[in-house]
């Protein structure tokens, strides 16, 4: 069935780096400030306004097509793509084009990916830099039952990048992958904070058995990407079967109803009367400032991973999982530093961490808030000296993650206080207090001393560790000998 | 030659207006009065004005400017604007009932140039809606008429701007031309008027019909007068990316009453021959006398590619403007229809059936079409092309002279309601203006005569940023004229 | 290229739905025949014959382009464009319904 599925991507990345927007000055800072106080007569599209290219962005986006490998331009031309909608100002989108001898920044590159082990190199077709369009909002909450919309053009003119790939992904989870490792080179670059609401978007195209291809707008992270794949694929692969006809058309993804829904208005679909925008000359973008841009090119993700699977002797695989989240990675290499032992904090933050992450909907920087360095280290530290045992740590990741619970507090959770040895000790006196046979017998029979661990581990409910819990009775029945 | 509602008092020139004012302090006062005193007797004929300042608050900008010491090089000059330039609380209609109610909350580089010289704004002028016409029959509001013979036009789209002058109910004006709308009224007012080369004077503010040919310039009683508004205006703007990094020279050098060089000028056959009325013949050829007496070779060349050049003009000028025009949806400013329970598509639909005129929807359906799929390469892109060995035609004219000259129009004002019954009539006024726009090249018209006790312009065009000369010969014609 | 009138009513249809530009249904039937006449003067470009390496021609600033720095300004905010606040709701453009 897998190799049935073509799914292509148009990622929409706002450069979250740059300051302010890509025609006007205005802030980008939109998520902070009340609607419709970032706007000028530029971003609002007033009659008479005229745009002014930001110089960094320009900067922004060579370095990301460098980061690709894509060709890059030696002109930057725009061009206007024409839609009505009240999240639009000027009723066009200022964007670039690749037909009538037009082109965008950056054609072809590649991004490569690990995909539980398996590698795949998925194409680029083209980059192009775009302005953001507004943000709607419905006063019912909701786009349906609501007799209106509100519009907010604090984020209309943010600088976006549009990456297109080839419809080289073959499963919705390559499609997951793909997209966290374009947002970690995208970090790594220093151009886009992905992991900020709305900050990295993308519109899927996918195609099964050989049927028409079908959009999918409006998908907000690589999780719902592979949410609303896994759905489109299982809604398309019923309608296969059931004989059914797939339309070419559009459908938006509904994240809060986990599915995805036909686009209504075809009517307006598809013209968008391209032409190249006369407000704004070409712009040449110079051998040397792309040389300069090549020069100053950060580590990024596939290096780095090279050197962690060596640096940190984590294997291959686990690497390159880390590298898929810049702030995952830098987390684990800060820590490592800090307490040692990068296997064990490599298999507690891909194995554990992630998955902890992912339940309790909370993006990575506030996972790491929640299980800090020092945190972290605490625990290795505890696992370390026997203190916790291998399952009560990852039982430790767990309420830290979901709870934000330092591991020192969860002694008053009662769980924390099974780590400690006074505890441990507390325990086993009560056991060995109850089985004055057992203990008789363990004296003259060391190996008899495993019902009395057994027995311990019961009041623990497992949780303590029977290394331990055996070193702490030994240490007793020789004490008890020795009277 | 002055119309009858001047006097020789309201028809003063700025020089001389700089000049009594240094005498009589109070004299700047008296002329604001006497200017009023014109609109009151004549304005409800003519209509100039769609929105025209209470003498109170021109008097009161004049104090400020006096008391601060700031009169300048305008010295208290009282300047019309074309409503289609946006003014910062003055509303800004564009004469259409689309933004019959908008106020921009910004002014226009050029206005704010003209407040720091020392100008003060007076009204907005009638025009053609969003600059669409060449009679200013098309204002939504009402026609201006031509103060020579009420029942003829003013010529358009800038016919408020020219009538304001000519009619002495201002001291100079700024016009916008697109294809010929500064310099056609120009010559039906018998007045002088001056279309920069692309990209001299900014356009920020300028709410735009053809982008790539717009630009705003100077419109006044004496080629003097044009020469100091245009040294105002011109100049590098960081706002609008097309604006060129020139030093600007001081036009007002230009305006001698001697040749600064041996010109050697050139007649297109192409713009005297076909269509040209014999009356405007006779004024043309007188002209070419003066300009022989002052020792000015004059020769003969042909263009053929001149034929071309109407569609190609109005293709790239119908495409860019149902671009601009596409941000008027009521929303965010102009003209709305009830935001609640209808769909965006249907409450911008009705808002653009209502707020837009006949001639507007034409072109913004013209363009559209030439912009359509399939239809792009035939029509748009041709055109493009087209333009561009147009561009080259004229770069090498230029090499071999200094400037060329032509009738503003073949013909005499029509009479009201004569040439907007055919579209194509309509178009063909501009015959010999639109070739400078679509090669971006400078362009004065400026009284030759009068034929049957109506004005007649010529034009005289130049290389680009050869305003000074095309001043200097103005000026030779204006002093050298019979009539 | 060459279209009949019942061609250019059904084009004005296809045009308005791109556009949002009404044609009034008492007036379509001049405005095909403006609209006719004029491509009809475009349709002169059409056969013109250009080499193939003609470039076409977008703008006639040949300057250089002025660059914004990436420094923030004072915005306005939207008051300033609607000083009654009647096109707002807390802030918000109010707009009609969308999908
Ligand atoms: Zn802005």
């Amino acid at each position: 069935m897998d190799s049935d599925v073509l799914i292509g991507l148009e990622v929409h990345v706002q450069i979250t780096s740059l300051k302010t927007k890509l025609f006007c000055r205005c802030s980008c800072s939109y998520r902070e400030n009340p609607p419709n106080t970032n706007v000028c007569p530029i971003c609002l599209g007033l009659p008479g306004s005229l745009p002014v290219l930001n110089k960094r962005a320009i900067e922004k986006a060579v370095a990301v097509a460098l980061a690709l490998n894509s060709s890059i331009s030696d002109k930057l031309l725009f061009v206007r793509k024409h839609y009505f909608y009240p999240d639009l100002p000027k009723n066009y989108q200022i964007s670039q084009y690749d037909r009538y001898g037009l082109t965008p920044i950056a054609t072809g590159g590649s991004v490569a990916i690990d995909v539980d082990g398996l590698n795949r190199v998925v194409r680029i077709r083209r980059i192009n830099i775009e302005e953001d369009a507004g943000r709607i909002a419905y006063p019912e909450k909701s786009i349906l039952g609501s007799r209106y919309a509100l519009v907010d053009y604090n984020r209309a003119g943010i600088a976006l990048l549009e990456i297109v790939t080839e419809p080289d992904l073959r499963t919705p989870r390559e499609a997951r992958v793909f997209l966290e490792k374009l947002g970690s080179i995208l970090e790594h670059l220093e151009v886009a904070d992905t992991s900020l609401e709305g900050a990295m978007r993308a519109d899927a195209n996918i195609s099964v058995a050989g049927r028409p291809r079908v959009e999918i707008k409006n998908i907000g992270s690589p999780k719902d990407l592979e949410k609303a794949l896994n759905y489109e694929v299982a809604r398309q692969l019923n309608i296969v079967k059931s004989g059914g006809v797939i339309e070419r058309e559009t459908r938006h993804w509904i994240k809060e109803r986990g599915i995805t829904v036909a686009s209504r208005v075809k009517e307006l679909e598809g013209e968008y009367r391209y032409f190249p925008d006369p407000d704004l000359p070409p712009v040449p973008i110079g051998r040397e400032l792309i040389e300069a841009i090549a020069r100053s090119l950060p580590e990024l993700p596939d290096q780095r991973a090279r050197r962690i699977a060596k640096e940190y002797g984590v294997g291959d695989y686990m690497a390159s999982v880390l590298v898929l989240h810049k702030k995952l990675c830098d987390h684990f290499e800060n820590s490592s530093k800090v307490c040692g032992n990068p296997r064990l904090i490599s298999s507690i933050l891909i194995n554990e961490f992630l998955r902890w992450v992912d339940e309790a909907g909370i993006d990575i920087s506030s996972g790491i808030a929640r299980l800090s360095t020092d945190r972290l280290c605490k625990l290795v530290q505890y696992f370390e000296s026997g203190l916790i045992s291998i399952k009560l740590l990852k039982e430790y990741v767990r309420i830290a993650v979901l709870e934000d619970i330092n591991p020192e507090e969860l002694r008053s959770k009662g769980l924390t206080t099974l780590g400690e040895e006074s505890e441990l000790e507390r325990l086993v006196d009560e056991v060995l207090r109850e089985n004055p046979k057992a203990v008789a017998d363990s004296i003259r029979d060391p190996k008899a001393v495993n019902f009395l661990v057994g027995q311990v581990m019961k009041k623990t409910r497992g949780r303590a560790d029977p290394k331990l819990v055996n070193e702490i009775i030994k240490r007793r029945l020789s004490e008890y000998g020795s009277k | 030659m002055l119309p009858p509602q001047c006097t020789q008092f309201s028809s003063i020139s700025i020089k001389t207006l700089r000049e009594r004012v240094r005498e009589d302090s109070d004299f700047l006062f008296k002329y604001v009065e006497e200017v009023y005193r014109a609109i009151e007797r004549y304005e409800q004929r003519l209509r100039a004005y769609i929105t025209l300042r209470p003498i109170s608050e021109v008097i009161d900008d004049i104090e400020n400017l006096v008391k601060h010491g700031k009169l300048g090089p305008l010295g208290g000059a009282l300047v019309a604007v074309k409503d289609n330039i946006s003014t910062k609380g003055i509303r800004t209609t564009c004469g259409s009932k689309m933004l019959e109610n908008y106020v921009p909350p910004y002014d226009a580089t050029a206005v704010s140039r003209i407040k720091n010289s020392g100008g003060v704004v007076i009204g907005k002028t009638n025009m053609d809606e969003f600059a669409m016409g060449s009679t200013t029959e098309n204002s939504a509001f009402y026609p201006t008429l031509n103060p020579w013979d009420y029942g003829r036009v003013p010529g358009g789209s800038s016919g408020g701007s020219a009538v304001a002058v000519a009619a002495c109910e201002a001291t100079v004006s700024l016009g916008s031309d697109t294809g010929g709308s500064i310099r056609l009224p120009a010559a039906y007012t018998g007045i002088v008027g001056l279309k920069p080369t692309y990209g001299l004077v900014s356009r920020y503010g300028l709410v735009a019909y053809g982008s790539s040919l717009d630009q705003i310039g100077p419109m006044g009683r004496c080629v003097e007068d044009v020469a100091i508004v245009l040294n105002v205006i011109s100049g590098h703007d960081p706002r609008d990316s097309t604006s060129l990094r020139v030093n600007v020279e001081n036009f007002e050098k230009y305006v001698v009453d001697y040749p600064l060089k041996r010109y050697r000028v050139v007649v297109l056959e192409e713009m005297v021959s076909e269509g040209i009325d014999e009356k405007v013949m006779k004024i043309f050829n007188s002209t070419l006398d003066v300009l022989a007496k002052r020792d000015v070779t004059v020769e003969f060349r042909k263009m053929p590619l001149l034929h071309y050049s109407l569609p190609t003009y109005y293709i790239i000028a119908m495409a860019e403007a149902s671009s601009n025009l596409a941000r008027f949806d009521g929303l965010r400013y102009g003209t709305r229809s009830e935001a609640e329970g209808k769909l965006w598509v249907d409450a911008y639909r009705k808002t653009r059936m209502t707020g837009f005129g006949e001639e507007v929807k034409r072109r913004i359906l013209l363009g559209t079409y030439v912009l359509s799929e399939g239809l792009y390469e035939g029509y748009y892109l041709k055109a493009a092309k087209v333009r561009r060995l147009l561009h080259q035609e004229f770069t090498k004219l230029f090499r071999e002279y200094d400037a060329a000259l032509s009738p503003t129009s073949p013909t005499l004002p029509p009479r009201l309601g004569e040439a907007i019954v055919d579209p194509i009539k309509l178009y063909s006024l501009d015959i010999n203006t639109v070739p400078i726009n679509l090669a971006g090249l400078p362009a004065i018209s400026v009284p030759g005569g009068f034929a049957e006790g109506l004005p007649v312009g010529i034009q005289i065009f130049g290389p680009p940023l050869s305003e000074g000369f095309l001043l200097n010969i103005a000026k030779l014609i204006e002093s050298g004229r019979s009539g | 290229m060459w279209l009949s009138r019942v061609d250019w009513e059904k084009i004005i249809k296809h045009l308005s739905i791109l556009a949002l530009v009404e044609a009034d249904t008492a007036r379509i039937e001049s405005l095909a025949r403006d609209l006719e006449k004029i491509v009809e003067m475009f349709n002169k470009i059409v056969e013109l014959n250009i080499p193939e390496i003609v470039e076409p021609l977008y703008t006639t600033f040949f300057g250089e382009i002025n660059l914004e720095e990436d420094v923030e300004w004072e915005s306005m905010g939207i008051r300033e464009l609607d000083p009654t606040g009647e096109r707002l709701e807390d802030g918000y453009v109010k707009s009609p319904k969308t999908l």
